[in-house]
């Protein structure tokens, strides 16, 4: 098993829910492989950040200004992933901690969704707290969903930056492409979903692009020379 | 000349690029169920599975190779085209490797295609551009590409078959099997599907074929179009929304807008038990047909 199939089964490793045999290969691996140590201390921490993510969120009613600026300076997670390094130990790292943001994204919009359907529960108690109009439980778990995948979508587009003179200019054709394809389809389901906050069905779709997002970025980080 | 000049004439010649195209014909003992790594920049890696404990490389190396890595340890062989540093002019090599049948299995290419059959262990292809096909019947298949096209025969097994721009076609399948292409399309095709979760940002999604019991079908798309082609007398809940698309339905009850004042819509409908199919849609159109 080599490092790359290492890093795509930490999620499991760490979750305790590969076979045995799986289990064995990946620790006696990480026993030789300091940078799949460090890719694995990394979705641990993300793992255990996830963990602790609350089930509900009951924010103070001065709460939504400051996540709001956060988000527009882009410094939502910024501390999490640190500044961009380009040598490929630390794209190992960057990756896999990339890959665990997705998974506390998919958490983090599954309870969204969960939310969303008492959605006028969420109002009546966001007019009770004295939430902003239209600041809802609900659209503050968006807004940290949409954090935490901006993070991760910054982090792998420096690392497909850092090795574009790698990559063959056909490549970069289709991911370039592919990567503005996505960003129109995101675009336009977050402006569907400021006109319909009470959908039920768009942030399921939304994170399946991110996740398709991640997932293309994360490949592209890691083709390899010539490609 | 001395013998210092032509040892070192000798070991120059031996480091230099091939200036035409070498064949090659190599064969080395491997585990009935070991590993097997192929890593071929362009060009093709064919690889089949047989009924021996060896790995056999037959093929050609292209001009400007430097060589053919050809290393078998207890557990792992591993087949490499080395290229010059800094290579620019090189052509391909084109690779015939036959494995141990039960062996696990891992190709990376840059341009050159792949394709695998007959090998029963874990499976794991991967191109940049190079097309890849999966036949057999392997324990697990990982087929991913940038640009290629991905086309799974792969009767029983699980995996997963993904492109950014490539097509994704699925024959056959029956196995858990997730695909996924952000622009390129997928097509489904098969008698007894058991479960598939299938995705695209814009590329479209056309599944025919009918379900085993139990059977699921997932769909997920941004703008491209959904056509799911069933049996007349497929036995399962259906449960289909779009946001702003269309939705047709064959199979009975015409869909409901999901508001008053917005464009979205839902259909959700059985036609018997066992048997789930989810389609969901953002602004591309669904469509469910008979066969």
């Amino acid at each position: 098993m080599n490092c790359r199939n290492v890093v795509e089964r930490l999620d499991e490793f760490v979750d305790g829910t590969l076979t045995a045999a799986e289990r064995g290969t990946v620790a006696l691996h990480l026993e030789s492989c300091p940078s799949c140590r460090e890719a694995e201390a990394g979705v641990r921490a993300l793992a255990a950040r996830g963990a602790a993510l609350p089930q509900a969120i009951e924010p103070a009613h001065d709460l939504w200004p400051g996540i709001a600026a956060r988000i527009q300076a882009g410094t939502v997670t910024q501390g999490r992933f640190g500044a961009a390094r380009h040598s490929w130990r630390h794209h190992l790292g960057a990756l896999a901690a990339a890959a665990a943001a997705l998974v506390v994204v998919s958490s983090v919009v599954t309870t969204l969704i969960v939310a969303r359907r008492d959605a006028t529960t969420a109002s009546s108690r966001a007019g009770r707290t004295g939430l902003a109009a239209g600041v809802t439980a609900a659209s503050l778990e968006l807004a940290q969903a949409r954090g935490t995948y901006e993070a991760a979508r910054r982090q792998l587009l420096a690392a497909l930056e850092a090795r574009r003179s790698s990559l063959s200019p056909a490549t970069l054709k289709v991911l370039d492409e592919n990567v503005r394809i996505i960003d129109e389809a995101v675009r336009q389901m977050e402006s569907a979903l400021a006109r319909d906050p009470g959908n039920q069905e768009l942030p399921s779709l939304l994170v399946t692009a991110y996740r398709q997002e991640i997932d293309m970025l994360q490949r592209a980080a890691g083709l390899p020379a010539r490609g | 000349m001395n013998r210092i000049g032509i040892l070192a004439l000798t070991m120059a010649a031996a480091a230099m690029p091939a200036a035409a195209q070498q064949r090659v014909d190599e064969t080395k003992p491997a585990a009935k169920d070991g590993a097997v790594e192929v890593h071929n920049v362009a060009g093709s890696v064919r690889v089949t599975g047989w009924d021996q404990d060896q790995v056999a490389v037959t093929g050609t190396l292209g001009r400007g190779t430097e060589r053919l890595e050809f290393t078998a340890g207890e557990r792992r062989t591993v087949v490499r085209v080395v290229l010059p540093h800094n290579a620019h002019h090189v052509d391909g090599s084109d690779l015939e490797i036959k494995v141990p049948r039960g062996s696990s299995l891992e190709v990376n290419t840059v341009s050159a295609d792949i394709s695998a059959d007959k090998v029963s262990g874990e499976t794991v292809l991967e191109s940049v551009s190079g097309e890849i096909t999966v036949g057999g019947e392997p324990k697990r298949f990982t087929a991913r590409t940038v640009s290629g096209d991905v086309d799974i025969t792969a009767a029983s097994a699980p995996g997963q078959a993904k492109s950014v721009s490539g097509t994704v076609k699925l024959n056959g399948v029956t196995g858990d099997v997730e695909a996924g292409s952000v622009s390129g399309d997928i097509s489904v095709k098969g008698d007894a599907i058991s479960h598939v979760d299938l995705e695209t940002t814009s590329g479209d999604i056309r599944l025919d074929a009918g379900l085993a019991k139990d059977g699921r079908v997932t769909a997920k798309t941004v703008s491209g179009t959904v056509e799911l082609v069933l049996p007349a007398a497929t036995s399962a809940d259906f449960d289909v929304t779009t946001f702003s698309g269309h939705i047709t339905n064959a199979f009975g009850p015409e869909a409901k807008r999901t508001s008053e004042y917005g464009p979205g819509k839902e259909l959700s409908f059985s036609t018997g038990t066992g048997g789930r199919i989810v389609a969901r849609s953002f602004s591309g159109n669904v469509h469910l047909r008979k066969k």
